[in-house]
């Protein structure tokens, strides 16, 4: 089976997809980017869950902690309590606003997650973010007419190492792009890796031919 | 007086601030489906509906205390 047939007869291994979209189809079938004729996706990732949800938790607790200590020292030094009609109404007002603040900062920052994509098509490799209020970004490296490259897989931190996530850096030897395209802790760092080198692999078989 | 006006001026405006912000969160989100046909999941919906109670809830409350 060519390299393009084994990836389509692939079931769907996003870990993101498994658990919040219920949709039934793969997420390489959906129509996140426009295949040029003969392109196919290989696989579509989202950055890990896990990295996602620590970043939450750190956050959730920092916004808490900021919110607390604004609302105790507000409150101690400037004597808010008479501007009120009572200490319940002032709680009140304080905690829909925290937890409106909190909540909104938090939906925003999962959508930015649930809608950024990488994908790696048998022509390009693509990094896109659907959901941004200034309107979409999209980044595509052609991988066509780039044979050497350097592809390397490394953890940012000793968590993500025991936890086996990883970042993918693909540099190319070319002088118009300096900067490396990097695919920051997705959810398999080795179905990407792998992925790359067969494209480079069938490219370059081509060309012997 | 006019601190107390002052004061609840900020908190309505600071709940129609987060009111817009919303708004733009709820636009972008449907621009992103737009483009991908992927839904977002319930519990952002619920998280939705949540967050705009809360903001509901504060201007009412921000609003009365300033006509009162």
């Amino acid at each position: 089976m060519d390299i393009i047939g084994s990836f389509k007869q692939k079931k769907e291994t996003s870990i993101s997809h498994v658990l919040f979209d219920k949709s039934g189809k793969r997420l390489q079938d959906f129509p996140l980017v426009k295949c040029a004729p003969g392109e196919n996706v290989f696989c579509t990732q989202r950055e890990h869950p896990v990295t996602y949800l620590l970043s939450m938790l750190a956050r959730i607790l920092t916004e808490i902690f900021i919110f607390t200590a604004f609302f105790l020292v507000v409150t101690n030094t400037l004597n808010f309590t008479s501007l009120f009609a009572n200490k319940q109404t002032l709680l009140l007002i304080a905690t829909i606003a925290g937890m409106a603040t909190i909540l909104l900062i938090e939906l925003y920052t999962f959508l930015s997650w649930y809608y950024q994509f990488y994908i790696v098509t048998n022509k390009s490799i693509v990094h896109k973010r659907f959901f941004r209020i200034s309107g979409f970004y999209s980044e595509v490296i052609f991988l066509e007419q780039i044979h050497q490259q350097e592809i390397d897989r490394s953890p940012s931190n000793l968590l993500y190492d025991y936890l086996r996530i990883e970042n993918v850096t693909v540099r190319f030897h070319k002088l118009e792009r300096d900067e490396p395209f990097f695919f920051k802790t997705p959810e398999n760092a080795q179905e990407i890796e792998d992925a790359i080198q067969s494209i480079t692999i069938e490219a370059g078989s081509h060309n012997k031919v | 007086m006019i601190q107390y006006i002052l004061l609840h001026t900020f908190i309505f405006l600071f709940f129609l601030l987060l009111l817009i912000c919303l708004g733009l969160v709820i636009y972008s989100a449907r621009r992103a489906y737009n483009a991908t046909k992927i839904p977002v999941p319930f519990f952002i919906i619920v998280i939705i509906l949540l967050v705009s109670l809360l903001i509901a809830s504060g201007i009412l409350i921000e609003g009365y205390l300033l006509l009162r």
